[in-house]
């Protein structure tokens, strides 16, 4: 029996402490959380996408990565989204073991900083507690906008929004905002739905933004902008998103 | 009298869309002003003007499949909106030179391919041509900056300013009024070589025609987006109601085009609201039935 506990234990021990060595990251967000969790330094491939200054070769896109340079890479972990076409997918999960994520709302998210943690050999359940703490924290920058309506547009024309079903719309509702529309993830709305049914409106838009906002401040909505980069990142990145939210429009950090 | 009365019918049939899409469940006149009577003015506008290139273009080239995206306008702006996505210019911007561009190598061309033939397959090459192109820069360009060109070709019509929006209603009158005195021209280079006996030649008469619609439709493309199948099915849809001489197909093809696109544009923001759906899959979805039994109509007549 004493023999039995010794090897649970050895085998348990050996579990948590095997973490991956050369890691390849296929999303700028698993980038970003890889990064989180202080371990850049295995990272050996990004996508052309990854705008943190890593020392890791490019490998190309996110749906359409380079196999042959992945693969002489010799990584033991790939960290995927559903994005990556399966059949590449497939190839690559011959070579390295491969972890796919699905990240659009924010349970999605927090358990991809987990499990990205426990990967790489951090705590995960420390590093989720972290990002917790500081979605918690950004979420206070943004408290004047309580109880408002509150619209992302993350494209001006058309109009597309991350709603309530989101990880963006989910992390707001957590600070008491009301995120519209309350039936959507992602998807395409008009301009009078938001003229409507909004009172605040974020443009995280990469063009249109002007004319969006002249239109819409006719109607007496408060509008913001906040650069794409921060909120369209579905990783700890975001919360810079909020906190630039908060500067701007409470003027709290 | 045929005329008048379809013209009659089909004047009711533009205010009852019209009105449909207006007033269907409005609870504030702001909302009238500055965001229905713009965007009802941009697609009825839009759609008319794809409906009269469109009976010009198949009569022109003898082709009934022919339709006012097929010498490469559609695929000059989206290439022009992608590249301006890539490099973080405004697509609108980029869509527009895209598809003058486009204009300017079919005139270009036209003095080396003279016959309608060899400038349909001039359009069918462009058309390759530059969708490799996008798709090209949609592999080396960055998800989010891909999204804006990504869905310009998707044809939404986004919000436009009143005094815009009623800039392009003039527009597409213009158009109708500067294509409508050309219809003979129409119909005669549509008979082919019985057409020559009028004095009509493709290389002169035909090139000009096919190069001023492509110029209108591209300022529009280039503004509001790609619409597909309303230039194929409208003239076909006028044909049915018994219009075959360009004269009055014109009119009436950009009476029905206009309403063709403003109804679809209705069901594309009610049909799953809130989401709006693109109208171009809008118009195919209800272009397409009716396309294919204007075809069996015509191959019963």
């Amino acid at each position: 029996m004493r023999v039995l506990f010794l090897f649970f234990f050895v085998f348990l021990f050996l579990g948590n402490a095997f973490a991956f060595e050369r890691i390849i990251s296929l999303s700028p967000a698993l980038t970003e959380m890889v990064v989180y969790a202080g371990a850049e330094s295995k990272l050996v491939g990004v996508t052309d996408f990854c705008t943190l200054n890593i020392k890791a070769e490019k490998v190309g896109g996110i749906v359409n990565p380079n196999v042959e340079k992945i693969i002489s890479l010799k990584p033991d972990l790939i960290l995927t989204t559903n994005m990556t076409p399966l059949r590449i997918r497939k190839i690559l999960s011959k070579v390295a073991k491969v972890v796919v994520f699905h990240l659009v709302n924010l349970k999605e998210v927090e358990d991809a900083v987990e499990y990205v943690g426990d990967l790489v050999g951090s705590d995960g359940k420390t590093l989720r507690k972290r990002f917790e703490r500081e979605l918690e924290s950004s979420l206070k920058s943004v408290s004047c906008l309580k109880g408002k309506k509150v619209l992302v547009l993350v494209s001006c024309s058309p109009i597309y929004v991350a709603g309530e079903r989101s990880y963006i719309g989910e992390a707001l509702s957590l600070g008491g905002l009301k995120v519209v529309p309350e039936s959507l993830s992602f998807g395409a709305v008009s301009a009078e739905f938001i003229v409507q049914n909004g009172e605040v409106a974020v443009l995280s838009c990469h063009s249109g933004e002007k004319s969006l906002e002249l239109l819409l401040k006719k109607f007496g909505l408060k509008v913001y902008k906040v650069p794409g980069d921060f909120l369209l990142h579905p990783s700890p990145k975001f919360l810079e998103g909020i906190r630039y939210l908060g500067e701007k429009v409470c003027g709290l950090k | 009298m045929r005329f008048k009365i379809v013209l009659v019918f089909l004047l009711l049939l533009t205010a009852a869309v019209f009105y449909l899409f207006l007033c269907w469940k409005l609870s504030d006149g702001k909302i009238l002003v500055w965001l229905r009577l713009p965007e009802a003015l941009v697609a009825f506008s839009f759609g008319g003007i794809l409906g009269v290139t469109g009976v010009v273009y198949q009569g022109v080239l003898k082709n009934p499949l022919a339709s006012p995206y097929i010498l490469g306008v559609s695929a000059g702006a989206a290439f022009g909106a992608t590249v301006a996505a890539f490099f973080s210019f405004p697509v609108v911007f980029g869509s527009v030179l895209g598809s003058l561009a486009s204009v300017f190598l079919l005139v270009l061309f036209s003095a080396v391919y003279r016959t309608s033939t060899e400038i349909l397959l001039f359009g069918v090459g462009m058309n390759a041509f530059l969708s490799s192109l996008i798709l090209f820069l949609y592999a080396v360009m960055p998800s989010s900056t891909v999204q804006d060109a990504l869905f310009f070709t998707l044809g939404f019509i986004s919000p436009q300013p009143l005094k815009f929006s009623a800039l392009l209603f003039l527009l597409s009158l213009l158009a109708l009024f500067i294509l409508f005195p050309f219809g003979k021209w129409v119909d005669a280079l549509s008979l082919g070589e019985l057409g020559l006996l009028s004095g009509v030649r493709f290389e002169r008469e035909g090139i000009i025609l096919l190069v001023l619609s492509a110029l209108f439709v591209s300022l529009f493309v280039g503004v509001v987006g790609i619409v597909g199948f309303v230039g194929i099915v409208v003239p076909h849809i006028g044909r049915l109601l018994g219009f075959r001489v360009s004269n009055y197909l014109m009119p009436v093809s950009f009476l029905i085009g206009g309403v063709l696109l403003l109804f679809s544009q209705f069901l594309a923001r009610t049909l799953v609201y809130p989401t709006v759906l693109p109208v171009g899959a809008v118009t195919a979805i209800v272009g397409v039935p009716l396309f294919l039994y204007v075809l069996w109509r015509e191959g019963r007549a």
